[in-house]
């Protein structure tokens, strides 16, 4: 191997080696757990002084849609949430939608002339959304009364919803 | 591609040297981008600004303005006129 | 067993709840919460919503040239001839979703061009003053992962007097969290026609064929930065001359024929590799709306013709659903070896040559500016799920040949 072939297999090596990080385990599927996340501030979309997420979520069974306006996927799964949010609200399900990663003004732009069944919070360092190990958007995740995160999933699926209803149930 | 390994003139020989540091190059700011952006931060790169093909057709329509004019063209596995307008 | 006594509990308990739980606020209120549970259980239930349109990309261009070569007749003798000549592009692009691991997307560009050299038949007659020629190219992707797309390209091009005919597959990998795309595609195009002479003589049936392998590499290196590269190589084999060519043949004038210039045909090789190297670097600002991207390709083939080529580009949102680019290009190219602006009366008939002005040694220039109107971002009064583009370019040659282009676009998301 001549000297510019070895300095190829040693960058390509390198890249390779540098590249192959392991995506971190999911973080809770279904036991609650407690997290870091809902210590940290969201700010309302209307007027409003900034809040931790455990305020905003406090005693109820809660389901926060992470989203940003960029977000193709996000949009199919905000649909659901919205059905979601009116069909268990008057059951005292909440329902948030928290944007990430994407400044006030870009969002109510986004928003504009779109009603939504439910508050929309904003998360625009993505503090929130790291702390739930958020990597991918869409992502939901699912609280208890207490606050405890029990699911985090890319979707609302029919296992989401029977949780939801257990949830509520037990509460 | 055989061109690229088959002896030749000085200033050929300076120009695929040129190419070698260039893939190099590329490699090496390739292998840096190993701190992986997670996709939830990659909305700037969701901009239509950002995306490697803004407007397909039009990057075809532009593209063909160049092959049908420039015998330099193609070589990028697609086919190219080379300056025949002919699409081959 | 476990499980589905777990099941049992939770149906038991649902029902349970469903029959005593809170009573409704109003009618109305549960009415509304119930169509809303069923809409919900549809959309969930719904696997796979099966054929449905994605998108529509519809585009016309119109670019006029003017130039002057020395394969073109309509000149002075031996000297340099017209090449004006105009083009008209409409052309349009359907993706279509069979189900969510397959998507389908047909392209249909149409040309109609007038005589780009002028030749003999035109000279006189006009006979083939305008060309149509319509392509029809379908690529369908199977994505049976989220890392991998597989791709395969049918296409077929109808031009008076050729046929083309376009396939090939290709394979997408998405890796490290799609921080990485790696794209491999072949291509294999077999064109067939009938090539004609300078003086217009049909000398019969024939063909080339082109191979082509590409490898890309896109790459993520931050929030803001990518950075895409490829490398490909074309080999063609067959008859490679352009129908109607020819060139300047300077002779002794004789007795009989008192002519000092006649003309010719050219002469390609028979085979042709070209390989061609590109990376591009792009970067958003952000806050400011702003993107720049810069761009570099080297070309080199068998026939010793180099070429580099620069673009940049710059994006400035006027507003969040307006932005403006501006783009220059600057390419320089060698010529190939058997380039010559004539050849003296004697030369063996197969000898290489050709005073092809797009083969020639020359430096181009290009400048544009284009604007593109984002509906979906637009205030309210103006929204819609669809786009708008214009745009105008400018292409400029060294060797006597200058093009403007301007094109309209439209593209609608379903």
């Amino acid at each position: 191997m001549d000297r510019r072939s070895l300095l190829v297999a040693v960058v390509a090596a390198a890249a390779a080696h540098g590249c192959g990080k392991k995506k971190p385990a999911q973080t809770a599927e279904h036991a609650p757990v407690e997290t870091a996340a809902t210590a940290l501030p969201v700010t309302p979309l209307a007027e409003g002084a900034r809040v931790p997420l455990g305020e905003v979520i406090k005693g109820k069974v809660s389901v926060v849609d992470l989203w940003a306006t960029w977000c193709e996927a996000c949009r199919d799964v905000s649909k659901n949430a919205e059905l979601l949010a009116k069909a268990y609200r008057r059951d005292g399900l909440l329902v948030v939608g928290l944007s990430v990663g994407e400044e006030r003004a870009d969002v109510a732009r986004y928003l504009e002339g779109k009603p939504h069944a439910y508050p929309i919070y904003l998360d625009p360092e993505l503090h929130v959304a790291d702390a739930l190990d958020a990597k991918e958007l869409p992502t939901i995740a699912v609280f208890d009364k207490a606050g405890r995160l029990v699911a985090k999933k890319r979707k609302i699926d029919a296992e989401i919803v029977r949780l939801v209803e257990r949830l509520l149930i037990a509460s | 591609m055989r061109w690229l390994l088959r002896a030749r003139p000085p200033l050929d020989a300076r120009l695929s040297r040129a190419v070698a540091a260039t893939l190099l190059a590329v490699i090496g700011a390739a292998s840096s981008g190993c701190v992986i952006v997670p996709q939830s931060r990659r909305g700037a790169l969701a901009d239509p600004t950002m995306l490697p093909v803004e407007d397909s057709l039009e990057a075809k329509a532009r593209d063909k303005l160049h092959t049908t004019r420039e015998a330099a063209s193609g070589g990028n596995g697609q086919p190219a006129g080379g300056g025949c307008a002919c699409g081959n | 067993m476990g499980t589905s006594l777990g099941r049992l509990a939770t149906a038991l308990a649902a029902a349970a709840w469903a029959t005593l739980g809170p009573s409704p606020a109003s009618a109305d209120e549960a009415a509304a919460a119930l169509a809303a549970k069923k809409e919900l259980e549809a959309r969930i239930a719904e696997e796979d919503p099966g054929w449905r349109w994605e998108a529509l990309n519809l585009q016309t261009s119109f670019l006029y040239q003017e130039g002057r070569g020395l394969q073109s007749q309509a000149g002075p003798i031996g000297g340099r001839g017209r090449e004006d000549a105009w083009v008209l592009q409409p052309w349009a692009q359907f993706r279509v979703r069979q189900n969510d691991q397959v998507v389908h997307e047909l392209t249909v560009p149409v040309d109609i061009v007038s005589a780009a050299s002028t030749d003999a038949v035109d000279a006189v007659s006009k006979a083939s003053e305008y060309n149509e020629a319509v392509t029809l190219d379908l690529t369908s992707t199977y994505s049976p992962s989220e890392v991998v797309d597989m791709s395969f390209r049918f296409g077929f091009h109808y031009e008076e007097p050729m046929r083309s005919f376009i396939g090939g597959p290709s394979l997408t990998f998405k890796l490290f969290e799609e921080n990485t795309v790696i794209g491999l595609n072949m291509i294999v195009m077999s064109d067939g026609f009938d090539p004609h002479n300078w003086e217009g003589k049909d000398r019969g049936f024939t063909a080339r064929t082109s191979f082509g392998f590409n490898a890309s590499l896109v790459q993520v290196l931050s929030e803001t930065t990518l950075l895409d590269a490829s490398f490909g190589t074309t080999q063609q084999w067959g008859t490679l001359e352009t129908t109607w060519n020819s060139m300047v043949v300077h002779r002794e004038p004789t007795e009989e024929d008192p002519r000092t210039v006649v003309r010719d045909g050219e002469r390609f090789p028979r085979s042709r590799n070209r390989d061609a190297f590109f990376v591009r670097l792009s970067q958003h600002v952000p806050g400011s709306g702003t993107t720049g991207k810069v761009g570099y390709r080297f070309y080199l083939d068998e026939n010793a013709t180099f070429a580099h080529t620069l673009e940049a580009q710059l994006f400035q949102y006027i507003v969040p659903w307006l932005y403006v680019r501006a783009h220059g290009r600057l390419h320089t190219q060698t010529s190939p070896d058997f380039w010559v602006p004539f050849i003296e009366e004697g030369f063996v008939e197969s000898t290489k040559r050709t005073s092809d002005s797009d083969l020639e040694a020359f430096t181009s220039r290009e400048a544009g500016l284009r604007v593109v109107l984002l509906r979906e971002r637009a205030p309210l009064a103006i929204r819609g799920k669809d786009s708008f583009n214009l745009e105008y370019l400018r292409y400029q040659r060294d060797n006597g040949l200058h093009a403007d282009f301007g094109s309209l676009g439209y593209q609608k998301t379903f």
